[in-house]
């Protein structure tokens, strides 16, 4: 598949402080890319290198194959973006605010600002002036910005800031439409991570401006670790668990027992007819994976203790 | 695709310009300055009536004349000060509200070039102070005609001019305030510089350095008509076009060049 977008080496320093170093990514046409990281980690002024905001030290960002420092480049208008909480022009309405990045885009249709006001429901507040705007009705002018002109790749920078639960559903599944459907490619940034976690196909995890991990989905699920969670009648099973062999086990409280074990996760049958045997009741057995943010988190101090 | 329109850029600013209160506001004050003065010289016109006002007597000494030439003088030094502070709100707001409003960051990855946006923001910010005063200068004429004001042949059309000529100048040579909005990312730093500008330009005047401080060379040029010892000469002249270049091209640069946070 196509690379859209390539950083190589990407690095931007201030003085000593080293904000993004040796970057390298790429994302292909039709992915969805999460880039995650803690605050402070680079993501904000990757996102801006990447949109030309912000001049790398060192390194290059290429867009459909074409360097940025290429004074032909001339893209722009294959892309949209929203960076950080989005801003308007709070004495101009909602359409207003549209129309005027719609002169700047050079996009003559009207059709396209309306389809998307209905798309992102703002409908109701079209005249309603952006300075009257709740911030999950701003964060959708911000998202109607960046996408009113169907372009082929979106970058967002933390797009369901401000939403509430039912806008937050709202938007993950916009965008997973406009990936499936459109073949848009998306670079989102967020450290909502259990949001990013049901809406990408790739992700990166930046952390102290390097680029400590690239995964898909698949490389997750064999890298997150998994526990057998327990619930017991009797504090004694946690004893009984270990004279039996099983090792790694932990108590969330003394009927409750977190299990590490290799072949207790491979059988966790066999732990169920040990308690009951020994006349324990199993209340409760379930094999839980870690989710990406105790992933993320595992990862972050990992790094922070090398 | 990289060439959108210059002309779309330029309507996109003028599209912000509406429902905006700034608009009004500046409007109104400067409507009302030159009929404050008209007031003021009518109160002179008329000593019968100053006197019993008692309050004004003192402040209509600042006409030389109660005709045309002493209105127009009077509204020559008025409409320099305040045409400066005027033209250096409009372009600190035009340029600054792009940081305050958190709008910047949407004019920088676009099909249209930067040089273009700056370019309409500065035609925008050019056009919307320069109507300011030509409003200004509407409502001199028509309070002169009111008033009856006597003068010689021409005079009118000559002051007229020379207001248009001060106008046109002091507008432009707030260019280099767009570079202090961008920089200092608001219109605080460059409404500052503006008044700070204004206060200098006052001193430099008093001690004869006026025709060096390009802030002082536009009115000074108005006056130059009037009285040829006010002329700022090829110096003066060529610190003025400097200051204006450098204003517009710094800008551009900037926006070019920077890297932007805000």
């Amino acid at each position: 598949m196509k690379n859209i977008l390539q950083t190589i080496n990407l690095t931007k320093k201030y003085g000593p402080y080293t904000a993004v170093e040796n970057l390298s990514l790429a994302v292909q046409q039709g992915e969805i890319y999460g880039f995650l990281g803690l605050n402070g980690a680079g993501k904000t002024t990757t996102i801006r290198i990447l949109l030309g905001m912000i001049k790398p030290t060192s390194g290059d960002v290429f867009w459909f194959g074409k360097s940025l420092r290429d004074k032909t480049f001339a893209s722009w208008d294959r892309l949209g973006f929203m960076v950080e909480t989005p801003g308007a022009y709070s004495n101009l309405t909602v359409i207003e605010n549209l129309e005027i990045v719609a002169k700047l885009r050079g996009v003559r249709s009207k059709t396209l600002i309306n389809d998307v006001v209905v798309r992102l429901r703002l409908d109701p507040y079209r005249n309603k002036k952006a300075g009257q705007l709740s911030l999950g009705n701003a964060q959708r002018l911000g998202l109607a910005k960046a996408i009113f002109h169907r372009p082929e790749v979106l970058i967002l920078d933390e797009p369901t800031n401000g939403l509430d639960p039912a806008g937050i559903i709202e938007v993950r599944n916009l965008l997973k439409e406009m990936a499936e459907n459109d073949g848009v490619t998306i670079f989102v940034s967020s450290h909502i991570l259990g949001e990013i976690s049901r809406l990408v196909t790739r992700f990166g995890i930046i952390h102290k401006g390097r680029l400590q991990i690239e995964l898909n989905a698949g490389q997750l699920a064999k890298l997150t670790s998994k526990v057998l969670r327990v619930s017991t009648s009797d504090a004694r099973a946690l004893q009984l668990l270990r004279s039996q062999g099983f090792e790694g086990i932990a108590t969330a409280d003394p009927l409750e027992l977190i299990i590490e074990d290799e072949k207790a996760l491979k059988h966790p049958e066999m732990i169920a007819r040990i308690l009951v045997n020994a006349g324990y009741d199993v209340k409760h057995l379930m094999i839980e994976r870690e989710d990406l943010e105790h992933f993320f988190v595992r990862t972050i101090n990992a790094i922070d203790h090398e | 695709m990289n060439n959108i329109r210059w002309s779309d850029a330029i309507a996109a600013e003028w599209m912000k310009l509406k429902h905006l209160h700034a608009v009004t506001w500046s409007a109104t004050l400067f409507v009302f300055m030159p009929l404050m003065l008209a007031f003021m010289l009518y109160l002179g016109k008329t000593p019968e009536m100053a006197t019993s006002s008692g309050m004004f007597s003192m402040k209509t000494g600042m006409f030389v004349d109660y005709e045309w030439n002493g209105f127009f003088m009077a509204v020559l030094q008025a409409g320099a000060g305040l045409g400066m502070v005027g033209s250096g709100f409009v372009i600190s707001f035009v340029f600054g509200r792009e940081y305050s409003e958190n709008t910047m960051k949407d004019l920088l990855a676009l099909p249209t070039q930067r040089w273009k946006i700056v370019s309409a923001k500065f035609i925008i910010s050019f056009m919307w102070s320069l109507l300011l005063l030509m409003v200004m200068l509407l409502v001199v004429l028509v309070s002169g005609w009111i008033l009856d004001l006597q003068a010689e042949d021409q005079l009118v059309w000559d002051m007229s001019m020379k207001f248009m000529l001060m106008s046109l100048m002091t507008v432009m040579i707030t260019a280099p305030f767009a570079i202090l909005a961008s920089v200092f990312k608001g219109i605080m730093a460059p409404l500052a510089a503006c008044i700070i500008a204004l206060i200098v330009g006052n001193l430099v005047t008093t001690i004869g350095m006026g025709p060096f401080f390009p802030w002082t060379i536009p009115a000074l040029s108005a006056l130059a008509f009037e009285d040829p010892g006010m002329n700022v000469g090829i110096i003066g002249n060529v610190i003025y076009i400097c200051t204006l270049v450098a204003g517009i091209w710094g800008t551009i640069k900037y926006w070019q060049v920077a890297d932007h946070h805000g």
